[in-house]
């Protein structure tokens, strides 16, 4: 019975695990850059020096490897984690797209240059992958009741 | 021989918990059988001695509740309220949690010490399930023990336990709230019971005021012949109490649905959404992180969702600036217009879509019951930083306006508790003060903005708590009251809803737009023009005058004598700082430049010296409208004018070591 749980939940704590490394991974190119340090590099992979950035980055990144870690000791509930992480990663993506809207019209607007990729950012792009999983077991978020 | 240690106990739980076992397993041999004085119900007593210190221990009958419904609940409520033990153990069959838990939650409120016995642990184990002891403390701040009465496993540890809390001073405590309108209710109740010291010193006042809102006829009758028995009945004329009755039993069973999920893994059949959310949510190391991370989402979506309507609408008055400037005779006419009310109310329009972004955001986390857990989540640091729990919500509040959040420290009964909270609430940067940050940060710290303004909020909290600390600390000395928790299950929040709570906040913001702050741009306006012949807006002018008069005082914050004036009228509306500018520097050059263009070309700023403005205009003192509610709610002036002094040192201490010591670190100009 054990087993069978844990396998049902293996691809779960796959997916919790790489989107927490890669958020992670974000949350540290942020700090990185914000600091100073490599912003040739960071700016080659759209990280732009934001400190808050970052740490909303590592807030997302550890609640996905917290997730991982519950499901990895065969803790059912370690799914929670997955599931949160995930709908805060969306919402996060949505704020950074909405920005990135706001500041297209804007420019449209004043008639300055606009440069959609100043406005790229991790906690834009690596939305994609919560947005994966989110499609994936998108059954499990009931938008009404809040079901998850 | 040196005087024995001495505590008495009382043994209280639902029936059949196994409360007489493990009575038996505390104090052995040592037994006497008696009555309760007056009925039939027997009482058993007995004593337990460990390591010097002497157990009295009485045996309590079992009951589900405290209510005065049946003669065993009598007894067991009238021997805690009258006899006042040290230590209540509460023994709770931990295979049925939620049932016990309700007695708990009763037993919170009476103000005694608790301790719960979690017995019947062997069985717990046997079905595999598991009770986290640690997280339940800390939900309930009460100290739970495991117990097996039976093989009197856990029976010395509870002893211990039991004795160091007997020891322990006055400590942090958690009860259940009951929502903001009986909430109020309470506390107005309260404070007719406190009229009468014989009352307060009989039972605990929040106590005896939810049980006079349920109906209990027993606490009714205990204030016949008190001068306040006639109030309080009138009072309690105008309550449904059989409606209260339910909404409390409800808001108790709310309370320990939303704990079980944290604290035991079998106790909830299925874990629902809300359960699961919380558990993320409330998570003991991500909890504070991840509140942090959404309000800082709320501050950046609140600046730059905006952008393009605030563009937008600058954009037009700075065309209507230029027809008036073009078209308009004669030219004092045309200044009054475009200058005036055009430079002073529409510098301020421009911020109105900020305005109602945040408070669109802020009634979204607070209509989904997110607020109410950043409210738990927050309240251990608040109880250590001297605050008291319940003025979380206040201070919540006080982001939208001041002034309803200072008439919401109503619900805090303690009157040191709630100056506190009412000095400390105009630190929480309301409303008024977003266009200021919007304004200077736009100007001077370009894509960092959101971070900037994030970072005043932040500093507006650390005020109001590091201040809360220093007062408790020292004139207003005592200890904060219990936290009352309220935890509402998650729910979507409406657009409807929301767009409501926007909407009645926001349009407040316009009407004061079309009222006080055109009156002091109009104002402003006269000041800048006059005496006649000066230069618009010039340091000759009377705006220049005072300007000038109060500059020393700022110059060591690195700030002219057009920001002195902008500050001086932002007494009235913090508004009208912006406004203010908004006549001095924007629309006076005449080409349609926005403001912040202005600031920038010739205001002497810089972003070192406009963060310190930020920071002032943050601390220095409450809009006229937050004085009066101030004097109101204190019904002092020596507490409304030592909330000013107090504000205005702070102000100045912070914006001073801002700039002289961002100088010193080479981020001045
Ligand atoms: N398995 C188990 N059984 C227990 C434990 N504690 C008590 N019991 C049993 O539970 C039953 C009730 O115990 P009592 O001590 O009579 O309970 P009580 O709370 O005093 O009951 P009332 O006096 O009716 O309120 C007895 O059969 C006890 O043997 C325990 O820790 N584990």
């Amino acid at each position: 019975m054990m087993t069978a749980m844990m396998s049902r939940n293996r691809p779960k704590m796959a997916f919790a695990l790489l989107a927490g490394k890669l958020y992670v991974a974000g949350a540290f190119l942020e700090a990185v850059a914000a600091a100073g340090i490599a912003r040739g590099a960071a700016r080659l992979l759209l990280v732009p020096g934001d400190p808050m950035g970052a740490f909303v980055l590592a807030v997302i990144g550890a609640i996905f490897l917290y997730g991982a870690y519950e499901l990895r000791s065969g803790l059912d509930e370690g799914v929670a984690y997955l599931y949160v992480g995930i709908a805060l990663a969306l919402i996060f993506g949505m704020i950074y797209l909405l920005a990135l809207g706001a500041s297209a019209a804007d420019a449209a607007l004043t008639g300055d240059v606009y440069d959609p990729l100043g406005g790229m950012r991790p906690g834009l792009y690596l939305a994609v992958v919560p947005l994966a999983g989110g499609l994936a077991w998108r059954d499990r978020f009931d938008i009404k009741g809040i079901r998850l | 021989m040196a005087a024995v240690e001495r505590y008495r106990i009382a043994l209280a739980g639902n029936p059949n918990v196994g409360k007489t076992t493990l009575f038996n397993a505390m104090t052995g041999m040592h037994q006497h059988v008696g009555n309760f004085p007056g009925v039939t119900v027997e009482r058993r007593s007995g004593r337990a001695t460990r390591d010097g210190v002497e157990l009295e221990v009485v045996d309590l009958p079992g009951t589900y509740s405290l209510t005065a419904y049946s003669l065993d609940e009598v007894v067991a409520r009238e021997y805690i309220v009258e006899e006042r033990p040290d230590v209540v153990v509460q023994v709770v069959d931990a295979t049925n949690l939620e049932r016990n838990l309700y007695l708990t939650t009763q037993l919170m409120e009476l103000g005694v010490r608790v301790v719960i016995a979690l017995n019947m642990a062997d069985l717990v184990d046997a079905r595999g399930d598991f009770i986290d002891t640690v997280r339940m403390r800390e939900f309930l701040e009460i100290p739970v023990v495991r117990t097996t009465a039976v093989e009197g496993a856990g029976v010395e540890e509870l002893i211990a336990t039991v004795i160091a809390e007997a020891r322990l001073g006055p400590h942090h405590e958690h009860e259940i709230g009951y929502g903001e309108a009986l909430e109020v209710s309470i506390a107005d109740l309260e404070r007719i019971l406190a009229r009468d010291p014989d009352i307060e010193r009989r039972y605990r006042l929040r106590w005896a005021a939810v049980k006079l809102l349920e109906g209990d006829e027993r606490v009714l009758e205990g204030l016949v012949g008190s001068p306040v028995e006639a109030d309080v009945r009138s009072f309690l004329a105008g309550v449904d109490q059989v409606e209260v009755e339910a909404i409390m039993a409800d808001k108790r069973y709310e309370a320990i649905n939303a704990v079980l999920p944290h604290v035991c893994s079998r106790c909830v059949p299925r874990m629902t959404a809300s359960d699961m959310i919380d558990r993320v949510l409330m998570n003991r190391y991500l909890g504070i992180p991840i509140f942090l991370a959404l309000m800082w989402g709320a501050f950046e979506l609140t600046f730059t969702l905006a952008t393009p309507f605030s563009t937008a609408i600058d954009m037009g008055f700075a065309w209507m600036v230029d027809a008036v400037n073009a078209n308009m005779e004669p030219a004092w006419l045309a200044s009054l217009l475009g200058d005036g009310v055009i430079g002073g109310v529409g510098f301020v329009i421009v911020f109105v879509p900020n305005i109602f972004i945040l408070f669109l955001l802020i009634s979204f986390l607070e209509d989904s019951g997110y607020l109410a857990r950043a409210a738990f989540i927050m309240d251990r640091l608040m109880y250590k930083l001297g605050l008291h729990g319940k003025s979380f919500i206040p201070m919540l509040m006080g982001f939208g306006c001041n002034v309803p959040a200072i008439m919401a420290t109503r619900v805090i009964e303690d009157r040191r508790d709630r100056i506190i909270s009412i000095i400390v609430t105009p630190f929480i940067s309301c409303g008024a003060r977003l266009p200021i940050y919007v304004l200077f940060a736009g100007a001077f710290f370009g894509r960092q903005a959101g971070a900037v303004i994030f970072s005043l909020y932040v500093l507006g909290i650390a005020a109001a708590v590091l201040s809360a600390k220093l007062l408790r600390r020292t004139v207003l000395r005592g200890r904060p009251s219990a936290f009352i928790m309220e935890l509402p299950p998650y729910r979507l929040p409406t657009l409807r809803s929301s767009a409501r709570h926007m909407w009645e906040h926001g349009s407040m913001y316009l009407r004061k737009a079309g009222s006080v702050i055109l009156l002091g741009a109009l104002v402003m306006w006269a000041l800048a023009s006059y005496p006649a012949g000066v230069e618009y807006g010039s340091s000759e002018s009377y705006a220049g005058m005072v300007g000038r008069a109060i500059a020393p005082a700022l110059a060591p914050l690195g700030l002219d004598w057009r920001i002195a004036v902008a500050l001086l009228f932002g007494l009235v509306a913090k508004e009208i700082v912006v406004s203010s500018l908004g006549v001095l520097y924007g629309a006076g050059s005449g080409d349609g430049a926005s403001l912040s263009d202005g600031l920038q070309a010739d205001s002497g700023l810089h972003p070192l010296n406009a963060y310190g403005a930020m920071a002032f205009t943050l601390l220095y003192m409450p809009c006229i409208a937050t004085v009066a509610v101030i004097r109101k709610e204190t019904g002092s002036w020596k507490w409304t004018l030592f909330a000013l002094a107090y504000g205005l040192a702070l102000a100045w201490t912070v914006a001073f070591a801002i700039f002289q010591g961002g100088t010193l670190l080479g981020f001045g100009r």
